[in-house]
């Protein structure tokens, strides 16, 4: 090889040099944007929150006329029905039921024994998200239909 | 400008190219990583949009403290009731502003996880600029307003429901939220 080959692989390595920095460049920019995070835990919980109180299925009270959307029946407030009425493996939820005073009335959830662990500490643990929803709503507690508050909490594994 | 010794150019056009090859990434990764141009601010739908008038119905439905023939009336009754007497009036106005200060409010300022339901009692003083505005009108006139309007203020998840009257007319019946500089999580979070 003579000077001149040896110019010129110099000079296309440093052609390649600055190809392979933009290149990279190309990819850390699709890169990002390919894999941009997606939370969608907010519009779940909202979802949830209105199936549990508009569904005969999930805790919405029922009597011989009709179904009463908005209206919890306390009796229908267990593990069974929130297993039943919504089931998702990433996500696990508590619903409480509070009077006009904010007095507990019921409470149940559907959480495996790791969401029950991370929940307290739910925003120091990596890879899961918790919010906390409260709507004013009616419930039944067997005699009369009432004022109160029905609280949401859900723990979701977003990765 | 090649030769039989080689390029003697590419001093010469090699530093301009690699500061204008320099200037062009820096100028791209700021629109890119730090403006983020091209990121869509709308990924996941609101939950705004899945919005109903299950507020307003809630609040229409609660009982009060006002009673008729030894039944305790609710809110939609009394509205009846109200526009036939304006005796009932004062007490309907204080009803439907212990549900208004019920409703969850924003605390603006504060991330979308830290936000906690604000209870009137405790956190009043947190909350900063949104109020729940109930509006009843009959025979297109106002018939009573509840609660406090900001200047420059937004309203946001308006629900709208017609009650009827006792006497055959309709009364239209509107609750928002009025709310100063109010971001769209915010506002999502308690739709």
């Amino acid at each position: 090889m003579n000077k001149k080959g040896i110019f010129d692989i110099l000079e296309i390595g440093i052609y390649m040099f600055f190809v392979i920095v933009v290149s990279v460049f190309i990819f850390l920019a699709a890169f990002k944007y390919l894999n941009e995070k997606i939370d969608t835990t907010n519009l779940e919980i909202s979802l949830l929150t209105k199936r549990l109180t508009y569904s005969d299925s999930c805790l919405a009270y029922k009597d011989s006329a009709r179904v009463h959307q908005g209206t919890i029946d306390l009796a229908k407030l267990n593990f069974n029905t929130l297993t039943n009425c919504f089931s998702k493996e990433s996500l696990g939820y508590v619903v409480t039921v509070t009077d006009i005073a904010g007095n507990v009335l019921k409470s149940a959830s559907n959480l495996n024994a790791r969401q029950e662990a991370y929940l307290p500490i739910c925003k120091n643990v990596k890879g899961y998200h918790c919010i906390k929803k409260k709507n004013l709503v009616q419930y039944y507690d067997g005699n009369e239909t009432k004022t109160g508050f029905v609280t949401v909490e859900v723990i979701n594994l977003v990765g | 400008m090649l030769d039989k010794k080689g390029d003697f150019g590419f001093p010469f056009y090699f530093f301009p190219a690699v500061t204008l090859l320099v200037l062009t990434l820096v100028f791209f990764g700021i629109i890119f990583f730090v403006v983020e141009i091209g990121k869509s601010p709308n990924l996941v739908i609101r939950s705004e949009s899945y919005q109903d008038s299950s507020k307003l119905i809630t609040v229409l439905n609660s009982h009060t403290k006002v009673q008729q023939s030894g039944v305790n009336l609710t809110i939609s009754e009394l509205i009846s009731l109200a526009s036939e007497d304006q005796n009932y009036k004062d007490e309907l106005t204080s009803e439907i502003k212990f549900l208004l200060d019920k409703l969850p409010r924003i605390q603006v300022g504060e991330t979308l996880a830290d936000v906690i339901i604000a209870t009137p009692a405790s956190t009043r003083e947190t909350i900063k600029e949104g109020h729940w505005i109930l509006e009843i009108k009959t025979n297109n006139e106002s018939f009573l307003n509840i609660g406090e309007t900001q200047t420059l203020a937004n309203n946001y998840l308006e629900q709208l429901i017609f009650i009827p009257l006792s006497d055959g007319n309709l009364a239209e019946v509107k609750l928002y939220l009025n709310c100063f500089a109010c971001k769209a999580e915010d506002i999502d979070f308690i739709a």
